[in-house]
């Protein structure tokens, strides 16, 4: 295993500074950090996912749009707000169960075409079954059944005090019997097989966790945000989590949300510019090839540690990408 | 009503015409995943980019229509390039990743895939691109001519692909390095060299696909992801690198498809297909071989 002591530290950091910023920033900077603390915790579901357990979920936008429209659906029908987040959880362990059966089921390939399926099927049906979605047109969630009778201020809390929780736990169980279980599953599966492991349950039981986190997001994003587009569901969405996560560096958890972070930040900056995604494309691609282990593991050239002449060359921080 | 008068009945032609229209849909899913099945059977390659070059055989015939005025030219130019763009690409980055596991490379064709949808959005836009079908007319329970004659091309391309792994020295040697990449190397057989001739193939074939289907369902570029997951569920279903099993299933998925249009919203059809074939995937991984 990687000896992480500076990512420990960059964890710490980020949740002390994400509960700090009420300190220091305007509303309207607020309502964007909690945006950014969204979209990392979708990040981290899927570095659950991808980056511990091996498993390439391409679907991941599934287990954040169905909650989230969810949720838009009963409110927009006059439902109480604590009816549309049982709803809403009831539908994301539908869909999860669903999905996570038919993926391990099929394993390998299977997973990342069934996945991806999910993701395609579910937009379309976003798309075509306007009564109950509201089609391209989206839904609109009213301001008194969300979290915008909050002050901004509470709004920001609650999501951080939420992806603060969130992300501890994810660490918890990275760094569990359970998460070496999920690396020796992803490292080689036989063996855990011949050990007794039941690879199969396990690799159910981290896409359920994943789809959870997945679903935490989607529901704040529904709650936060108010607006909600069938793209939300889609394939692109889905891709564009798996770019944040390897290009962040996968398996850190920090990565992934820098990753996002800064992507997110990048579009808003950048939402003039008509490439963007062209170039967000390219510069994963690029990550791919040459860092598969992501920016985080990338060190400016001068501060390189030295190595003794001939002694063996430091190891590069597992991937399993590779 | 009695059948014979069901038999002459409109609805009857409806059904007819639509089954051409399955066997149009199902006969380019084939072409698709025939290059998708030969990328992985090969290279181990999951192709996630591999119905971009569907979309830019498509993209491809209408510049090159715009510019030559003759539909089947413009088809061979679609082929050519989407050929040489797949192999160049895939080429490009083989050497690389020579020794990267397959999730890397499915990473990186996800990469590419979306470069490409990027690439073509900014140069063509998001509006569909419309082209006249070449053969015009209709034949009474067929439908358009066009589409019998892109269904009997499709036919021609995949039995003279599947004659040319069979039967010639080239197929020959592709799947012998799709059997035993070491022991053909040590025979004195590049695996480069059919590394490229593969990705150049596999491209090629969906190119060829994608412009077939310009007149038929215009240019657009989301149309490389749509035939990319019909044509993944496919293979997937057929068993990975089993191509007689994705030829089948291609052709299955097409006439199903084309016969729930007339009852459901086309894309509700296509879901329906899909969950389908998702059940059968669990199905055959019990061990029930019942599709063939």
């Amino acid at each position: 295993m990687v000896r992480s002591g500076g990512r420990e530290r960059a964890t710490t950091a980020v949740v002390v500074l994400a509960l700090l910023c009420p300190l220091a920033l305007p509303d309207f900077y607020l309502y964007t950090a909690a945006d950014l603390i969204i979209w990392a915790l979708l990040a981290i579901s899927l570095d659950v996912l991808l980056g511990y357990a091996g498993l390439p979920s391409f679907g991941q936008a599934a287990f954040f749009g169905v909650p989230a429209y969810t949720i838009g659906i009963v409110v927009s029908r006059g439902g109480p707000l604590t009816l549309a987040i049982l709803a809403a959880i009831a539908a994301l362990l539908v869909i999860a169960m669903a999905v996570g059966y038919f993926a391990t089921k099929t394993g390998g390939v299977g997973y990342i075409v069934v996945t991806m399926l999910a993701s395609f099927s579910l937009f379309q049906l976003a798309l075509v079954w306007t009564g109950l979605t509201g089609g391209e047109n989206g839904l609109y969630l009213p301001r008194a059944s969300s979290l915008a009778v909050l002050r901004v201020r509470a709004q920001y809390l609650v999501v951080a005090g939420l992806g603060s929780a969130v992300l501890w736990a994810s660490r918890r169980l990275a760094r569990s019997g359970y998460g070496l279980a999920l690396a020796a599953v992803k490292s080689n599966e036989r063996r855990c097989r011949a050990l007794g492991y039941n690879v199969e349950r396990i690799k159910l039981q981290v896409t359920l966790v994943s789809a959870g986190i997945a679903g935490i997001a989607g529901i704040l994003y529904a709650l936060v945000e108010r607006a909600l587009a069938p793209d939300l569901l889609g394939p692109g969405l889905s891709t564009e989590v798996v770019i944040w996560v390897l290009l962040g560096g996968a398996q850190t958890l920090v990565g992934p949300i820098m990753g996002a972070a800064l992507f997110v930040t990048l579009k808003q900056v950048l939402n003039t510019f008509e490439s963007y995604p062209l170039v967000l494309g390219l510069l994963f691609v690029a990550v791919v090839t040459w860092a598969p282990a992501g920016l985080i593991a990338l060190r400016p050239p001068g501060r390189r540690r030295r190595r003794s002449p001939g002694g063996p060359r430091p190891s590069p921080p597992e991937t399993g990408l590779g | 009503m009695n059948w014979r008068s069901f038999w002459e009945s409109e609805l009857m032609e409806y059904v007819t015409v639509q089954l051409t229209y399955g066997l149009v849909v199902g006969t380019t899913i084939a072409l698709t995943a025939l290059g998708l099945t030969l990328i992985f059977g090969v290279m181990h390659i999951v192709n996630l980019s591999h119905g971009e070059f569907f979309m830019i055989g498509a993209y491809c015939a209408w510049a090159a229509d715009q510019v030559l005025h003759n539909f089947w030219g413009s088809v061979l130019v679609a082929a050519v390039g989407s050929a040489l763009l797949g192999g160049l690409l895939i080429m490009a980055f083989q050497r690389r990743l020579a020794d990267a596991g397959p999730l890397r490379w499915a990473l990186l064709t996800l990469g590419l895939g979306y470069v490409l949808r990027e690439v073509v959005q900014l140069i063509f836009g998001t509006d569909f691109k419309l082209i006249d079908a070449p053969l015009k007319g209709t034949l009474p329970w067929i439908g358009g001519i066009y589409r019998l004659v892109v269904a009997g091309l499709s036919v021609a391309l995949i039995v003279f692909a599947m004659w040319f792994l069979n039967r010639t020295r080239y197929g020959v040697l592709i799947r012998a390095v799709a059997g035993n990449r070491e022991a053909t190397a040590i025979a004195g057989v590049s695996p480069l060299a059919v590394y490229g001739w593969v990705s150049v193939i596999s491209a090629g074939l969906a190119g060829v696909a994608g412009a077939l289907m310009l007149p038929v369902t215009s240019a657009y570029p989301s149309m490389g992801l749509e035939i990319m997951v019909a044509a993944f569920a496919v293979v997937v279903v057929g068993g990975m690198g089993n191509i007689r099993g994705a030829l089948v299933a291609s052709l299955v998925a097409g006439e199903l498809e084309a016969l729930l249009t007339l009852v459901l919203q086309p894309n509700l059809a296509i879901l329906l297909v899909m969950t389908l074939f998702m059940a059968v995937l669990v199905v055959r991984r019990e061990g029930t071989l019942w599709l063939w």
